[in-house]
């Protein structure tokens, strides 16, 4: 056996073996993972060094025919005629050599990397199931069974991981049932007895009844919090996305708090600016949802308030709706800011105030704030209050009017991913290579793709032609990628255009608010590989078209 | 007439609180401790209203419910379904409970609101062939 290489790595199964947790079995079949992907076998049966042995003779051959010429030259004088022919026979040599060699090198070296370039790139397109064809008994081949080794460890480990989260879902889902059958016999006896049906209570039998009941209901909210946390997480919240006129939205919820608030002895006002005459919005959400995020907001607002006013004052501008929840209430130190909107976290005074609460009625806020494509700040000192913004973006009726924009061949997202689909995407980003790597996956499936490194040139490009998407990454060169959001955000002519902003890897987002009040629709992560942008751009315009079906026949 | 109720469910104590408020609101009763007692009790009785717990043990709720709306008599009957998991996205009982004649009901439940729900579905509730005005 050669010893070819300093560390002989362990077969792809003790990889995998090496992966799971616990006694669990191992969710994908190692088996699979035999014959050419094995790097054992390849130690055992190919010769790592061909390639450098093949390049070795081919370069000793070449030496020798330049010494043999260089030879003939020097008896060339003696005798020409046959100087001459056997010159032109080494000549000729050299060159079939050289071309011979030329062809090797291709075949051996510059294609199978070409190849392997291509499978990683499938692989990071998210095809997990991509593995490099093993060209032969060389380094090439160590370089791509090592790529299809560790290309096996990574799906495993994804698989792996997605049945834990599936898991973690099944787990919440049974043990929020088993905790809700005893609370219903808990919950339902009391209120049994407490409505008399047991028989007649005194006073203080019914009160203490009553404070079972009371928390009752309190852990059966936690148990639907810790239920919304998981869903909103997972990304399994379902979103019913329609405009929303968000004006009724908060009078509804200032109308059913106002009771909670006057018994505490404090104000609860409702105030629009006088841009919102017209009504405010829309807003693209689920109404129930919007609801719940205002009710969280105010309900806080008049938990941490002991005396004084809660004021919810609403604005707008023509991108994006404001709305702030403003009090006199106990106010938050810098330390609390920051881990306001962590799961669990209460501030302290609150605590101390002896109100109930679950810790995660601002994490499920911000959660459906996101699922809005909104973003929530918090403004806040000790003892003067604090002041809750959020903003989202306004909905234009942007189905309708890419439609009407351009006048395009009925298409199907799937199903022929080859042909082209009509729908145009401008791609601006600084960096050829990950600009390149987007713009080949969406031609791949089917959309008509240009791209432009600069924002100045994404300015350009749009003012020629008409796009259905425009993707920008966040850190362009010239001009950022929020002014360039800006730019397209004042120009009228691209108010119903959706911009995606791209965010590269290491980068601190910005906040979801500023982003949500220029206008942009998504912020998409490079970081997790660029099918995430892919899959943005498909979910996309697939919603539009089922809008579309759904809107007219 | 009386109304005869079936009560599904394999909580004991659960169940006995369905019985208790149903009882003393002026229904009759009888309690299945499964899914697969209720489904053999379908036919005994001119049911008025089905409560059934979703899951379970054995066959569960949903299940009931299906062979219920496949016999002649339990057709349109009101099904008041007790469940203690959120429907959102499961569209495996969309369908099911489209009909104004099967309702949801979230547990931890209310039992005043249970009898309420108990009694404007059999006051809403299609009149069978064969019943006489109470």
């Amino acid at each position: 056996m050669r010893k070819g290489y300093g560390v002989c790595p362990p077969p792809p199964s003790c990889l995998v073996k090496n992966l799971t947790i616990g006694r669990r079995p191992v969710l994908c079949d190692s088996g699979q993972v035999g014959g050419q992907f094995n790097l054992q076998y390849l130690n055992n049966r190919l010769s790592p060094g061909n390639l450098g042995i093949q390049l070795v003779i081919a370069g000793v051959c070449f030496v020798a025919l330049s010494l043999v010429r260089l030879g003939l030259g020097s008896v060339s004088a003696v005798d020409l005629r046959h100087g001459a022919a056997l010159r032109a026979a080494t000549g000729v040599g050299m060159i079939l050599l050289f071309g011979f060699m030329l062809y090797r090198l291709y075949v051996s070296i510059i294609k199978p990397i070409e190849r392997l370039s291509l499978t990683i790139q499938d692989y990071r397109n998210g095809n997990f199931g991509a593995r490099a064809r093993i060209s032969g008994r060389n380094e090439i081949g160590y370089l791509e069974a090592s790529f299809n080794d560790l290309a096996e460890t990574t799906s495993n480990l994804v698989n792996e991981l997605r049945a834990l989260d599936l898991l973690k879902s099944e787990f919440l889902s049974t043990v929020s049932h088993e905790l809700r059958t005893p609370l219903t016999s808990i919950g339902g006896y009391a209120r049994l007895l407490r409505d008399g049906d047991a028989g007649p209570l005194n006073e203080t039998q019914a009160e203490f009844l009553g404070i079972i009941e009371t928390n009752v209901a309190r852990l059966s909210g936690l148990i639907n919090d810790l239920l919304d946390v998981e869903k909103l997480e997972s990304g399994r919240m379902q979103v019913d996305y329609r405009p929303q006129e968000l004006r009724s939205v908060l009078k509804e919820c200032v109308e059913t708090l106002g009771v909670l608030a006057s018994r505490k002895g404090l104000k609860l006002d409702l105030v629009f600016s006088s841009d919102c005459a017209n009504g405010l919005g829309p807003v693209l959400g689920d109404r129930d949802q919007l609801l719940r995020i205002f009710v969280n907001l105010i309900s806080n607002a008049i938990k941490y308030t002991p005396s004084g006013w809660v004021r919810v004052e609403a604005s707008q501008s023509p991108l994006g709706v404001t709305v702030r929840v403003r009090d006199t209430g106990v106010g938050l130190s810098a330390e609390e800011r920051e881990r306001l909107f962590r799961k669990f976290y209460r501030a302290k005074s609150g605590l101390t105030s002896g109100e109930g609460g679950s810790g995660l009625g601002l994490v499920i806020t911000r959660g459906l704030v996101e699922a809005h494509q909104g973003g929530i700040e918090v403004e806040s000192e000790p003892g003067q209050g604090t002041v809750f913004t959020v903003t989202f973006p306004r909905a234009v009726d942007r189905a309708d009017q890419n439609f009407r924009q351009l006048e395009r061949p009925r298409s199907k997202l799937e199903g022929r991913p080859s042909s082209d689909n009509g729908f145009r995407i401008l791609i601006a980003d600084p960096e050829t290579d990950k600009r390149i790597l987007i713009k080949r996956a969406l031609l791949q499936k089917g959309f008509l793709v240009d791209d432009v490194p600069t924002g100045r040139q994404l300015i350009r490009r749009m003012e020629q032609e008409d796009y259905n998407l425009v993707l920008v990454e966040l850190g362009l060169s010239d001009i950022s990628g929020l002014e360039a959001l800006q730019a397209i955000r004042r120009n009228p002519r691209w108010a119903g255009l959706p911009v995606f902003m791209m965010l590269d890897e290491a980068a601190n987002p910005p906040p979801r608010a500023i982003l949500a009040s220029c206008g942009a629709d998504q912020l998409v992560g490079k970081y997790r590989g660029i099918g995430g942008v892919v899959d943005a751009v498909i979910s996309h315009f697939q919603q539009l078209e089922t809008n579309r079906s759904e809107a007219g026949p | 007439m009386s109304h005869w109720v079936l009560i599904a469910e394999d909580d004991e104590h659960i169940a006995r609180l369905i019985d208790f408020k149903l009882r003393k609101s002026g229904y009759e009763t009888e309690l299945a401790r499964n899914g697969q007692e209720a489904v053999s009790r379908l036919a005994i009785r001119p049911w008025s209203l089905l409560v059934l717990d979703v899951m379970m043990p054995l066959v569960d709720g949903w299940t009931v419910l299906k062979r219920a709306r496949e016999m002649d008599g339990l057709a349109r009957v009101p099904v008041l379904m007790l469940t203690a998991k959120s429907l959102q996205g499961d569209h495996s009982v969309e369908g099911l409970v489209e009909s104004r004649s099967t309702q949801v009901m979230r547990k931890p439940f209310d039992p005043a609101e249970l009898s309420q729900r108990v009694a404007s579905m059999i006051e809403g509730a299609p009149k069978r062939q064969g019943d006489t005005a109470s």
